[in-house]
Parts: C-alpha cells; structure tokens; sequence
C-alpha cells in the first residue's frame, strides 16, 4: 500500500515537470568558447533563459566561425558571432539575420621577439610575422600595417594556426605573430622579456553579433525575441554586478581573472544597432578584397540587407539608431 | 587473393563522371537547389581553377605540399617495408613488437599531430614526420604478414634443393611478401595523402594546398575551396590509377597462379 | 643405396608420427611407398632430403646423397613460382648452386632434348595446364642430374589420361636416366603398376607393415592390369592393406 502510493505521487510529480517541460520554448543557441560568449554564460547561470520560458540547448565550438556555418547548415537557431567571419560571409548567398551589436575583445595584440630588432609596431617591415587568415588576426594586422604606413608587401606574412605561433617565435622562424588571448600569454611566459607585446586597441576594435537564421527569424520571432531579452538581462547583471560577472566568465573560458581585468573596462556589453554597422563591414569588405585574392575585383557586399532591427526595435527600440 | 579489377572501357569510366558533372550543374547551376555556399556552381568553380592555374599558385601549392609527401612517402614506404621483411622472418622478434607496432598503428593520426609539433616543429620537417609515421607503420604490418604468411611448401621445395635462408628469401619470401606490400601500398597511398593536406591545415605553412584549403575555409571563399578539393580529387585518382598500374605489372601472378 | 634404419618421429612432447620405419632402398630400384593419408610419408621424406630431423633411428646413405636427390612433390602449384617462366622454374635448382648462364642453359637444352615437353617453356607458370606444370615440376627435378628421384603422390592432381601418361614417363625415366626411385602413392593400383616393390605403411604411430615385391617385369604396359598375375598381386596387396587399414576399411 506504501510502496503504491509512493509510486503513485512520483508518478504525479514527474508528470508535473514533464508538464511544466512541455510549456518551455526550445531553442538552440551555438556558443564559441571565449569571451564572445559572456553574455549566454551569464544569461544561463542567472536563469535568464528559464525565465523567459526557454528551454536552451547550446550547442559549443572553438570558434564563432564554427558557429556561423552550425547556423549556415541549420543546426542552430541563435548565434554570436565575430565581424570578421560575418564579413567574409557577406560575399555569399546567405540568409542570416543580424539582429544587434554586441563589443566585446578578443585582446588582439602584436607579439615579437626583442632581439629581432621589434621594439614598436612600425619595426616589422622586412620581418616576418604571422597571422590567422580570415579573422580578426587579419584585420588587425592590416590595420596595423595602414597605421604605420606600410602593407603586406613591406612584410613577409606567414598563415599559421594560434597553437603554433608561440613555438614558432621561440624557434625562430618568425619574428612575431598577431593573435587574441591567450596564446600571446603563453609566448610571453615560455620567452619573459625577449618578447614585446605591443596591444593598442584602437588599432582595430572587432565587434560581435547576434546572428539568427532566416527560418529562425520567420517561423519562431516569439523565441528570438525571448532570447533578445534573456541576452538583455544578462547585459544588465554584468553592469550591476561587475565583479561576480568577471569571476564568472574568467571561469567560463578559463583564463586568469587577472588577464580579464586587463581588458574588461573596454568591452562595451550593450546590445544596440545602428546603420553604421554597415559601413563598418563594409570598410572590412574592402580590405578583404584588397588583400586576398580569392576576393580580388569582386564588389563590396550591401550589408545592410542583412540587418533585421524588427526584433531589437520591438524590445528596446531606444536601442536602434536608424 | 582476388584478382585485381580490370579496367573499364573508356566510355563507361567517362560517363561515370559526366553524370556527376550534368547532376552538379542541373542541381547548383541551373536549378539553384542548393545554396552556392554549399555547392558553388559547376562552372564557377571550373572558372576559379582555371584562375589558380594561370596565376602559377596552384602549381606552386601543390608542389609544396606533393614535397613534403614525396618525402614522407617514400621514406616510409622504404623503411617500413624493410623493417617488415625482417621482422617477417624473425617470428620470434615480431611477436615481441607485435603488441607495441599495433598500438601505434591504432593511435589516430590526428591524436600525434600534437607531439609532433612540438618534437619537429612547424616546418617541413613535422608535416613529413606526420606522413612517414602511419606510412611506415602500415608497410611494416603488411610486410611482414605477407612475409608471414607466405605458402610453407615453397620454401620447402627450396630447402630440399639445399637453397641456403637468404635464398629461400631472396628467390620466395620477398616475392610472396610483394602481393600483401603492395596492399599496404594504397592503403598507405590513400592516408598519406589525408595527412599531408590536414598536417598542413593543422599546423599551417606559407605555401601548400593544406593551408589555401583552410585559408578558404576561413575567409568562406567557397567557390575556391571546391576548386582545391577537385584538384586534391584527380590526383588522389591519378596516383591510387598509378600505383594499381604498378602493381599489375610487379605482382602479375595474382589472382591467376 | 639407401636404409632406413628403425626410423623414429615424434613432435612435440607424445605425438609419435614414425614408430618404427625399416626398410632399404636398392640402387636403381624403384620403390613405391602405400600408406593411408597423415601416416608420415611425406615426414619420411623430409628427413631424407635433410629438412627435418629424426628422434631416433638413422637413415644410412641419406648424406651421400646430399645435392643429387630430385624431388617432384604433390602440389605442383604451391611448390612451382608463379613469378617465373616454366624455364626459371627448371633452372632454379641450378641457379642456387651457383651455374653459370651457359650451363644452365645446356642442361635444359639437354633435358628438353629428351623429355620433349610440347609447349613453350618460356610462358609463365600460371598460363599452364596442370599437366604442364607439373611437367615443369619433373623436369625440374631432373635437370640436376639427381640419383634418387623421389615423387611425393605427383599425380593426384592430374586427370586419369595425363595420370596414365605420366606414370610411363616416369618408369621411361627412370630407366633411361638410370635413377633409383621412391615413389610415394595413395593409389594401390599405381603402387604395384610402377614399383619393384611396395612398402606397407600402418596408420600412425607408422611402422612398415609389409614388403610386397612386384616380380613382373619392365617395360610394363597398361595391359597389365587385366593380367591375372595382375589380380593375385592386388589380392596380396588388399589383405596387407586390409591388415594395416584397421578399423578404416570394411573387410566385408
């Protein structure tokens, strides 16, 4: 008789929760691990996401350009992703939607070696440094190269990937490397004081977006909407709780909190959209098509098509700046 | 041991391929079925290869990349097969190192990327360090089992003429080794040739088809992309066609002895 | 020529293959070998040509003989090189021993001379028939000039028209190359047709049953074996077979 109605009320309570289930939204969220993600980490460890009646499943990458073709492929709904890959995509048929800008900082700097004679940026002419292709690495690196009067001609650029590039520093067979956190830190701890870390963010500030996908957008404005706002009180808490924000994410992408102070007082979290998005990417278009030859001659995309402000108008329109 | 397929006729081998072509283009280029980020169409593609062979970088990329192979290749085809022949006619010693050799045979490739960087660096030498290691591997196992497994009454029939080991070896074993050598051969072909390309996307070099195919992965150039993979395509084809030709004429007896 | 002296083979710790093997081998004899399948003929064999050891016992007049026994074995196929021409195939004993390139090619000048072999020697193996090959196989044996010539059941692979052909051929061989024979058969009837006379083996652990001697005399024909002389020797020979058989053959 126990042993039955113990049962029986089990039984209830799971039926309540599978209830309860059934009422959350379900939406997949691709999340890059880094610091372009603070604000889902923040979003999921407040509830933010619950609260909206949301049921998230995210899906991680290393990279947000991984999340860009997870989007691409329609294997997840929701996305942020880095300006440098969304740029590179605006030469393609696609249909994704930016929703609204988010700052964040990858902390880009310049990483060379002392005793090849790179003391500030404009010494790398005649060296050889190396860079990832087709990211923020690039565009910094060009950049760079503009401010200090010089191109890629005057340099030897080498593509490499982050995990090589310290080693490739310490055996010599480049003279620095531009790249985000944290291999710069480990080239500086294996070589101390022969390596100069020259990190000037107004070099080049890359930002992030919030990318939905068209059938998203179309058949589910409801959900995107949702996570508009969870993103928005997540945006919220880092702004009244500094502090635990930092602590959190630190853990979350597992660097020093002491590396993330270093760069936390630049990032602007707040979710906004303005037309200057466009011509933002344009101007990355355009050293796109400068500089690589799979995009020589080919026009600069309008991207403006692929802005949708209806969802961020709806929610805080005071946030759109037409 | 079955025999090696004969060729088809020219025209049958031909269609197979302009079926996939005509599908390509009824699909992507005409049809706009699929989107052109995942399927450019046929003839932009064709376009951006003819583009990449009269700038010279196609040619300067898979030079460097069919290097770095050629070296790694035949470096482990040579040590791999030697060291196969005489761990073959060492049972004893072979059972010691059987355990160990399919260990490492069992290690993904792709799991030692790591430690080669660090113990050859990120030039040249790593990237052929990355194709010697699963060559030599493979042509050792295939080596000595062949050299295993070869027909007993043959060596006997050379024992009772008075042939000494080393002729028993030389006049047998090497040839009835050769059938299985050769399977390791392609197998080791068709690795090799997916290491060179992802050793270079993994770690990245200034010229090589491995990183143009990352870099345009990266920058979503796709239409490139399609063309590099089409030129990664053929030659596969062409060397796993050369080697087939090579084996039909080294081990002619199989499938009909 | 040759003895086998209370010849002894065990493998391993218990497995006796040879009990008790004794019999001799006169020169320029022909001796046929009848025994059921696994009984150790070919183990016999082996320990002639010195590629397998005895565990007691000895085989008088084994060493002299050393480099000139030829042997033609059972499956011509696994035994003859695909690799090579029936030619190389021929000369590869030669080859082994060093001789030079026109030695070699004299003596197969020589051997094809006399055995006249109908098809051109210089295919591949493996485009032969298995009469062919296992010509190649004979010849192979002989271009050393042996003075024992042992055939290990050379013709269960053959149809009855090559069997019955090469069974002359081989007694013309012998004869005319002067050699001593030991011929190893399954076939009862083929044991008396080609031997002087036929040693009975038993089942494992093997010991010579009996001696049959096969007093009829050469050249023989194929009309042979509808002689009543024919008859009797074969009745001789199933009671010693019935003998040694055991439980394998149903005497009635």
């Amino acid at each position: 008789m126990r042993t039955l109605s113990a049962a029986l009320i089990a039984a209830m309570f799971f039926a309540t929760l599978g209830a309860h289930a059934a009422e959350m939204e379900k939406v997949r969220f691709c999340r890059a691990t880094g610091q372009i993600s603070s604000l889902p980490y923040i979003a999921e460890d407040q509830g933010f996401f619950k609260a909206q009646g949301l049921d998230v499943t995210f899906l991680t990458t290393t990279a947000s350009k991984l999340c860009q073709d997870t989007l691409l492929g329609n294997q997840a709904d929701i996305s942020l992703i880095g300006e440098a890959p969304f740029a590179h995509l605006g030469f393609s048929a696609h249909t994704l939607r930016l929703l609204a800008k988010v700052g964040y900082n990858p902390v880009i700097a310049l990483y060379a070696r002392k005793d090849r004679g790179i003391s500030v940026e404009k010494d790398i002419k005649g060296k050889t440094i190396a860079y990832l292709p087709g990211t923020v690495s690039y565009f910094y690196l060009a950049h760079l190269l503009d401010r200090v009067g010089l191109g890629f001609k005057d340099i030897k650029a080498v593509a490499l990937q982050p995990p090589a590039m310290p080693q490739a520093l310490a055996g010599g067979l480049i003279d620095g490397f531009v790249i985000w956190i944290p291999w710069g830190h480990m080239a500086m701890a294996a070589m101390g004081d022969k390596v100069v870390r020259l990190y000037d963010p107004s070099i080049y500030k890359e930002r992030s977006f919030l990318v939905a996908t068209d059938s998203s957008a179309k058949n589910h404005p409801a959900i995107v909407t949702k996570v508009l706002k969870a993103l928005m009180q997540a945006e919220t808490y880092i702004y009244e709780h500094p502090a635990e924000a930092k602590k959190l994410i630190a853990h979350e992408i597992n660097i020093s909190e002491q590396i993330e102070a270093e760069f936390w007082p630049e990032i602007d979290f707040r979710i906004k959209l303005d037309k200057k998005i466009s011509t933002l990417l344009a101007d990355d278009a355009h050293y796109i098509t400068r500089d690589d030859p799979n995009f020589k001659d080919k026009p600069i995309p309008d991207y403006s098509r692929f802005i949708d402000a209806s969802f961020l108008g709806d929610v805080a329109p005071e946030r759109v700046q037409p | 041991m079955t025999a090696i397929p004969s060729t088809p006729s020219r025209a049958t081998f031909l269609l197979g391929f302009l079926l996939l072509a005509a599908a390509w283009i009824l699909v992507a280029d005409i049809g706009g079925l699929v989107n052109a980020i995942l399927l450019p169409p046929l003839v932009d593609v064709l376009k951006r290869l003819g583009e990449l062979i009269l700038n010279g970088s196609l040619a300067r990329d898979l030079g460097a990349t069919m290097m770095r192979w050629a070296y790694g290749f035949t470096l482990g085809v040579t040590a791999g097969t030697l060291a196969g022949l005489f761990l073959g006619v060492m049972p004893r010693i072979y059972r010691i190192f059987e355990g160990v050799i399919e260990f490492f045979r069992a290690l993904p490739g792709t799991a030692i990327f790591p430690l080669f960087l660090i113990l050859f660096g990120i030039g040249d030498a790593s990237k052929i360090a990355l194709v010697f290691l699963p060559t030599f591997l493979l042509m050792l196992v295939n080596a000595s089992y062949g050299v295993l497994h070869a027909t007993p009454e043959r060596r006997r029939a050379l024992q009772a003429f008075g042939a000494t080991p080393w002729q028993v070896f030389r006049h047998v074993v090497v040839f009835e080794a050769l059938p299985q050598i050769f399977i390791g051969l392609r197998l080791a072909l068709s690795l090799s040739l997916i290491v060179i390309v992802v050793s270079e996307m993994f770690i990245g070099t200034e010229v090589g088809i491995g990183q143009r195919i990352y870099d345009s992965y990266l920058t979503t150039a796709v239409t490139t992309l399609y063309a590099y993979l089409l030129v990664m395509g053929c030659l596969g084809y062409a060397l796993n066609k050369a080697c087939m030709m090579l084996e039909r004429r080294c081990v002619f007896w199989v499938g009909r002895a | 020529m040759i003895s086998f002296n209370h010849v002894r083979r065990v493998f391993g710790k218990n497995c006796v293959i040879l009990d008790d093997v004794h019999f001799n081998v006169e020169e320029k004899s022909f001796v046929t070998l009848f025994g059921p399948n696994g009984c150790g003929k070919t183990t016999l064999m082996n320990m002639l040509c010195g590629t397998d050891h005895l565990t007691a016992g000895r085989i008088d007049g084994a060493e002299a003989l050393q480099g000139q026994i030829g042997f033609v074995f059972q499956d011509y196929r696994r035994t003859l090189l695909p690799w090579r021409s029936g030619a190389d195939n021929i000369l590869l004993p030669l080859q082994l021993r060093g001789f030079s390139a026109d030695a070699q090619r004299q003596r197969l000048d020589d051997l094809v001379r006399r055995l006249q072999p109908d098809f051109d020697l210089k295919q591949k193996i493996y485009t032969l028939s298995g009469g062919q090959a296992q010509m190649v196989s004979l010849m192979r044996a002989l271009i050393i000039q042996p003075r024992l010539l042992i055939l290990d059941e050379p013709f269960s692979a053959l149809d009855y028209a090559r069997t019955l052909s090469f069974r002359q051929l081989v007694m013309d061989i012998a004869r005319d190359f002067g050699l001593t024979v030991l011929f190893i058969s399954h076939d009862l009837e083929e044991a008396l047709y080609l031997g002087d006379k036929v040693v009975f083996l038993t089942q494992k652990p093997t010991r010579v049953a009996e001696i049959l001697p096969v007093p009829i005399p050469r050249p023989r024909q194929l009309t042979l074996f509808g002689s009543s002389d024919f008859a009797a020797l074969k009745l001789r020979a199933l009671e010693i077979f019935g003998r040694c058989a055991g439980d394998v053959l149903p005497l009635r």
